[in-house]
């Protein structure tokens, strides 16, 4: 290479660094108190496109111009059963424009069976916007009426019976092993990869009951069957249905939809999202909306969420050895 | 029928046709782009269809959704990168096609029987969503099982010539696609202790490294000005509607393959595209051209996606159960405005579930009308020469990559099987398969475990799949296929051997 | 059989069934019924693989593609150009990354003729090329379609 040449690319490169210099002050985000958010907020949802926690995170989605500015921009991270997109977070910088939304119980349950690579020390809860609780659910024509019949059933003829799983290594996994350990019956279980893939198969009678979420099954109500339900008290949407509780079994659970942010988002960002959360959660529209999804809005704030989470993950610790899904 | 014609009517007006009009332009650019999704568009065009209304709103993502299905051929065509999984079988004739200078003879059949597809689709969607999608309901873990390895049993029977090699291929996708979460039971595996590998190897940065990157290793080091030259040929239309006139037979099987598979939830569009491609080949007179440029097999295997686009819509639309991720997402759409999908679809929202079918049909022909003329545009990238065009999709695939993953690992993906499907291809065993074992891979490992899992209820697994007559129909197609692959190699020998004399005498 | 080769596509098929005995090892700790198909695949891949062995020893009309070392080499480095891009995105950004593995490449490609390598207009040339397209990028993705890309050091 002569000389001339070489100063040729030298001066290139120069060039090229001037340019890089120029346009970085651009690229840099600024996070002034008054200011923020300036620009677009981004949220993270640990699933596909198009399933519960997306449709959920879309309704928030209708108010959040109105409230912070400016409409989310949606970041479909899946794997892991969602621990992934969750780790994506906590590893994110906490520049106070990065938000995820996930799933109680199942938050805690990642690091218990081992699909998380995160602490929950590394994510701050914003707070919950959604509490669901589960449903039994069979074909119209089953000879089930309750769950009561179908526990019976199953205690006399071991092994007979299917029973369909939403999402493996989830809160309601956990649920649905720790009732047929107290009932002490013995179903076959058949696990499915979430709650629209348990719907088709409780609905094409490949199972004779499923426990899932109710949303899936909004699209097909005269062709379903209900059993039971699994919260503390009966949903909107079907009234005549008794929970667990009411057929005089114990079983409480249900899924709690929160929003989370990256630990280390400056105190004065965290109360505004707080706030700007709680603001769009007060806001009527926004619950009709949310009930037109087929969710439940219920409000739980980061204190409290975390409160739950810690008393659940001591009652699940005893219940994940003696199940071995960790 | 009334409400249908008002639906038209309801589609007929500027402003909706315009809206669709740019949403089809948008759709099939991103369904050129290696790498970007119909299911990305779809989604980032959400809150701007929720401004729109239901009607236009619908419209626009409907029109996205079939533009995008439609563009992945595009790049199959002159990239050899399959846009999607469902346009892989394209790039099987499609490329070679572009290699022998007949790029615009494979675009434009891509173009036709892709409206061809889409229509007869979207005739079944309105006809019959509510019955098909209780049909649908039928399959169940044992029939996804059977129908992924009639899937497999189509890929082998395509490897002319190289039968084991090509199982091989599926095979070691089928491994790949091991790695990570097991679908069922949720455990980890097979990571050796890489973390990001827990969510296995995805299938789009998989498809961008085998196909897109390594044939972007295969420009770099070719001393070729330009990938494939750049021809217009004389009477092309006239030719091509003579092809058409004669592949009828392909036309019509491809539009059923798609629309049936379309309807399973959760089949996807890959398996009903390598289902019509082997379709068309075991019933073509010389099936030893498939795979070296017969337009035959890009008819097929387009006709077949975009069949499946709106009879992928069938179990949402009848039931509230999305089949596939686009259904998912144009759901929700729905339910945000207020219109619950499934049993009372017809009887509440008649309307707006009519306008909507309607404007699936219009997007097909304005697909047809503007897809002509973006031909153009798109082929003019075999004018770019091999020395920019090989960076530069280099570049635009890790866009792709990241976006899928939104982690570096995603690129790093592409680039192991970047470097394995260049050392395949060295190696002479063919990396389709591969790729169709990845795809697959996850439905028939799903539809087995579930299916053990039910089988526990019964007596014996041999007992409970003969109490599945569907199961047991597919099994007989897969035994089938793979007879029928034994008399396609005769038949192929024949047709050498007379070409052969043809030549000498 | 009179000679014993070796081909290339041999030492790639007893990789893959190195593979998959590694990941059949693997199953072992494997609840039923989820070992069922890791077994399957596995098993089906090694003797896959024997099959295809046999049949190479069988079959004619296998050509040696005979490869030059400069050949290999120019592979070899085509391969570590761009896994250094890809560090390099990590590590610095896209789309300065990005900017600079095209420009490299676009001017590589002139090395031969020492009229073009490294004079002003071709250098200029080339530049204006590879900020064009990584600008366009920067347009059409991150602007129009708000995707996320990777920074960190740069942009």
């Amino acid at each position: 290479m002569t000389l001339r040449k070489f100063y040729r690319l030298l001066i290139t490169f120069c060039a090229f660094a001037l340019l890089v210099l120029a346009v970085k002050p651009f690229t840099d985000e600024s996070s002034l108190e008054d200011s923020y958010p300036i620009k677009p907020i981004k949220i993270i949802v640990p699933f596909k496109p198009g399933g519960g926690s997306d449709r959920i995170a879309r309704v928030l989605d209708m108010f959040t111009k109105e409230e912070f500015g400016s409409s989310f921009i949606f970041v479909y991270k899946p794997g892991g059963g969602g621990h992934l997109g969750l780790r994506f977070l906590a590893n994110s910088k906490p520049d106070g424009y990065m938000l995820g939304t996930y799933n109680t119980p199942d938050l805690v349950l990642g690091r218990m069976t081992g699909l998380a690579r995160y602490e929950m020390d590394d994510l701050v809860l914003l707070g919950q916007i959604a509490f669901d609780a589960n449903v039994f659910a069979a074909s119209h024509d089953s000879r089930f009426s309750n769950m009561k019949g179908f526990l019976d059933e199953a205690r006399q003829r071991p092994g007979k019976l299917r029973l369909g799983i939403a999402q493996p290594k989830g809160g309601n996994h956990l649920a649905t092993l720790a009732l047929i350990d107290e009932q002490k019956v013995d179903v076959s279980l058949v696990i499915f990869a979430g709650g629209t893939e348990l719907a088709s198969a409780v609905l094409g009678k490949q199972v004779d009951v499923g426990i899932g979420g109710l949303a899936p099954f909004l699209g097909s109500m005269d062709q379903t069957k209900f059993l039971a339900v699994t919260g503390s008290k009966r949903l909107q949407k079907i009234p005549r249905i008794q929970t667990m509780i009411e057929q005089g079994i114990p079983m409480n659970s249900g899924t709690g939809r929160v929003l989370m942010a990256p630990a280390g988002v400056k105190a004065f960002q965290l109360e505004r999202l707080k706030n700007g959360l709680k603001n769009i959660f007060d806001n009527p529209d926004f619950q009709t909306e949310l009930r037109k999804i087929g969710n439940e809005p219920a409000w739980l704030d980061g204190n409290q969420v975390t409160e739950y989470l810690r008393d659940f993950q001591t009652q699940a610790q005893h219940l994940l050895e003696k199940t071995g899904l960790n | 029928m009334e409400s249908l014609l008002s639906g038209f009517s309801d589609i007929f007006d500027p402003q909706t046709l315009l809206i669709m009009s740019l949403a089809i332009v948008g759709g099939i650019v991103v369904g050129t782009l290696p790498g970007l999704s119909s299911v990305m568009a779809i989604s980032l065009m959400l809150p701007i269809a929720y401004a729109f209304g239901p009607v236009m709103g619908l419209s626009m993502l409907g029109a996205i959704y079939t533009a995008a299905l439609y563009g992945g051929a595009n790049s199959a065509i002159l990239l050899n990168t399959p846009g999607t999984p469902s346009s892989l079988p394209t790039a099987f004739d499609g490329f070679p096609l572009t290699r022998q200078g007949k790029a615009y003879r494979a675009l434009y059949a891509a173009l036709f029987a892709s409206v061809i597809g889409g229509l007869f689709g979207t005739l079944v969607l309105i006809a019959a969503f509510e019955p098909l999608a209780n049909l649908s309901l039928k399959f169940g873990p044992p029939e996804f099982f059977c129908l992924a390895c009639l899937g497999l049993c189509a890929v082998a029977a395509i490897s002319e010539g190289q039968v084991l090699r090509g199982l091989l291929s599926a095979c070691l996708g089928l491994l790949i696609a091991l790695i990570g979460q097991d679908p069922v039971s949720g455990d980890v595996r097979f990571t050796f202790g890489v973390y990001p590998l827990i969510s296995g190897i995805e299938v789009i940065p998989a498809l961008l490294g085998l196909f897109s990157l390594s044939q972007a290793m295969n420009i770099l080091e070719a001393t070729g000005s330009h990938i494939a030259p750049y021809k217009a040929e004389a009477n092309l239309f006239g030719k091509l509607a003579r092809k058409f006139r004669q592949s009828w037979s392909i036309l019509l099987r491809s539009s059923i393959v798609g629309s049936i598979i379309g309807i399973l939830p959760g089949a996807g569009g890959a398996i009903a595209s390598i289902i019509a491609y082997n379709e068309a080949r075991r019933t073509s007179k010389d099936p030893g051209l498939f795979g070296k440029g017969a337009v035959e097999g890009v008819i097929a295997s387009e006709a077949a996606n975009n069949a499946q686009v709106s009879s992928s819509l069938v179990p949402m639309m009848g039931l509230g159960i999305p089949g596939n991720v686009n259904a998912a997402v144009i759901m929700g759409a729905l339910m945000s405005f207020g219109i619950q999908p499934g049993m009372g679809l017809l009887s509440n929202s008649s309307d707006i579930a009519y306008a909507f079918m309607a404007s699936l049909v219009v997007s097909n022909f304005l697909l047809l009308g503007i897809g002509f003329y973006m031909v153009k545009l798109t082929a003019r990238v075999l004018l770019i020469p091999s020395n920019y065009l090989g960076p530069g999709v280099i570049a635009l695939c890790i866009v792709g990559a990241y976006a899928a993953t939104y982690d570096i690992y995603g690129v790093w993906v592409m680039f192991g099987t970047g470097l394995l499907g260049y050392i395949m291809l060295r190696v002479g065993i063919p990396i389709g398969p591969l790729a169709l074992g990845l795809v697959l891979g996850p439905i028939a490992e799903k539809g087995l475990a579930q299916s053990l899992q039910m089988a526990e209820s019964e007596t014996s697994l041999l007992s409970f799949i003969l109490s599945r007559p569907i199961s047991l129909v597919l099994i007989i197609l897969c035994i089938a296929a793979l007879f029928a692959a034994l008399l396609v190699e005769k038949k192929t020998r024949l047709a050498e051997t007379r070409r052969k004399e043809l030549q000498d005498g | 059989m009179d000679r014993l080769c070796i081909y290339a596509s041999d030492v790639f098929i007893i990789l893959v069934a190195a593979i998959a005995i590694a990941f059949r090892i693997q199953t072992a700790g494997t609840a039923e019924p989820f070992d069922a198909y890791p077994k399957l695949i596995t098993g089906a891949l090694i003797l896959l693989a024997i099959g295809c062995l046999i049949q190479t020893r069988f079959s004619q009309g296998l050509t040696k593609k005979e490869s030059s070392f400069t050949q290999v080499l120019k592979f070899v480095a085509l391969i570590a150009g761009i896994a250094i891009y890809i560090l390099a995105i990590s590590k610095i950004g896209y789309f300065v990354s990005s900017t600079l593995y095209l420009l490299t490449m676009f001017h590589l490609k002139r090395y031969g003729n020492a009229d073009e390598f490294l004079e002003t207009k071709p250098i200029v040339a080339d530049s204006l090329i590879s900020l064009a397209i990584v600008t366009s990028i920067a347009v059409v993705f991150k602007f129009a379609l708000n995707l996320v890309f990777p920074e960190s050091w740069l942009f």
